[in-house]
């Protein structure tokens, strides 16, 4: 099992990691080498505009497509990063395993806000 | 048709339901040619311009004729003509101004053009800028990543053809920077019938978006939490933040958090926020965070 260290800004060609397109690509570049049994670390170096919607992108999508033991186990500390960036990305990435982890949850979100609306639709 | 919107024209529920009533009168008149009459307007808050670009942008997506006139002499002439406002809606002043260091220009942008807003932004709000205070780096990083999620959140939502909108304004002498942005999407109320099939009312829907909750429950990707860190970071800030979505008008400050139905909806989703530039607080989060922990 090889170490594979994915430099965001590299990826995404800049140093705003804002889009979810550009998430999207990370994603991509995380989960092919994941595939091939390979750890992960991801490098922040030079990241200086971060944002949730790139990151559930990025890193949450990840939690739907795999399991979280396997996650756990590939998916290295991340390095480079500023404190608020790592804050983010635990949010995020918290965010992700209840998405993925707890429907049942977020159903009875649903169902708790029902209600009724005259406005046209 | 002449259109007007009052003396006084503040960021605020009463300011925006003067936009909101505007782009009503246009909408349910017969005529297809109106005048945006602004000389009765004695001061309009900056930030307001995107809002209200946005509902002349979708009045002439409607096939109407937008003329914006009295606004030939004066101070109004002067504040609309540097931050951008009256030259994208075709106002083309009659003498040239000086540019004015606290401003944030207006601008519309294409969703598909988010390198460009990423440069707007760095050029208005990066540590270079002229004219901006010194903020403190948490503070000046928050910052950025709100309007950054404003920007995405709007492209992933709104379903609007017609871009997104923003301005904004740093007032000195209050130590406070606004930004505010608009879309003409869909809308929250629109967007959680259509995706959890729920009816509520467009302030039950605002509120609930506040909240942390999303529409992505069947999914791949996980969603609603930039919100959530935009008014998380409001709050430490003692700022304020607003939101207004349809008829439903949203907003939390220090004074509390008020939400309710509007008379006259906003044809898309407006977002506003306003920090205190002087603010230190530290923006940490309460324990600090172990990369060992993260995944």
């Amino acid at each position: 099992m090889n170490k594979k260290v994915i430099n965001l800004v590299a990826v995404v060609g800049g140093a705003s990691c804002i889009s979810a397109d550009d998430g999207q690509k990370v994603h991509d570049a995380i989960l092919a080498e994941l595939k091939q049994g390979n750890k992960v670390q991801l490098s922040f170096a030079g990241v200086e505009d971060l944002t949730t919607a790139f990151l559930n992108v990025a890193v949450g999508q990840l939690y739907g497509e795999l399991d979280e033991a396997i996650l756990k186990e590939q998916m290295l500390p991340p390095v480079d990063a500023s404190e608020v960036n790592l804050g983010r990305l635990k949010r995020a990435v918290d965010w992700a395993k209840l998405f993925f982890a707890n429907p049942a949850r977020l159903k009875r979100v649903v169902q708790d806000a029902r209600g009724h609306s005259d406005e046209p639709e | 048709m002449r259109l007007t919107l009052g003396r006084y024209v503040r960021y605020s529920d009463v300011g925006l339901a003067k936009i909101c009533r505007l782009y009503s009168q246009a909408t349910q008149s017969p005529d297809s040619q109106f005048t945006v009459d602004m000389s009765p307007t004695k001061w309009l808050d900056a930030e307001l311009c995107a809002p209200l670009a946005a509902v002349l942008c979708s009045l002439e997506a409607q096939g109407k004729s937008i003329e914006v006139t009295g606004t030939e002499l004066g101070g109004l002439c002067e504040i609309l003509t540097r931050n951008g406002f009256l030259p994208a809606v075709g106002h083309v002043p009659h003498e040239s101004t000086s540019q004015d260091p606290t401003v944030i220009p207006y601008r519309q942008f294409g969703f598909d053009a988010s390198a460009a807003f990423a440069e707007h932004v760095a050029c208005h709000f990066g540590s270079q800028r002229r004219g901006l205070p010194s903020m403190s780096p948490l503070l000046s990083t928050n910052f950025r990543a709100s309007i950054f999620e404003l920007f995405e959140n709007s492209k992933e939502h709104s379903e609007s053809m017609l871009g997104f909108h923003s301005c904004g304004q740093y007032y000195p002498r209050k130590s406070r920077l606004t930004f505010s942005t608009a879309d003409l999407g869909i809308g929250i109320r629109r967007n959680i019938r259509k995706h959890l099939g729920l009816r509520m009312p467009s302030f039950e829907a605002v509120k609930w978006a506040m909240q942390g909750n999303t529409t992505k429950l069947h999914g791949k990707r996980p969603g609603g939490l930039g919100l959530q860190l935009i008014r998380e970071f409001i709050t430490l800030n003692k700022g304020r933040l607003t939101l207004v979505s349809d008829r439903g008008f949203w907003q939390c400050s220090p004074a509390g958090l008020t939400a309710f139905q509007m008379q006259l909806p906003f044809p898309g989703t407006v977002v506003g926020f306003e920090i205190d530039t002087t603010d230190t607080h530290s923006y940490r989060m309460a324990s600090e965070v172990d990369p060992n922990s993260i995944w």
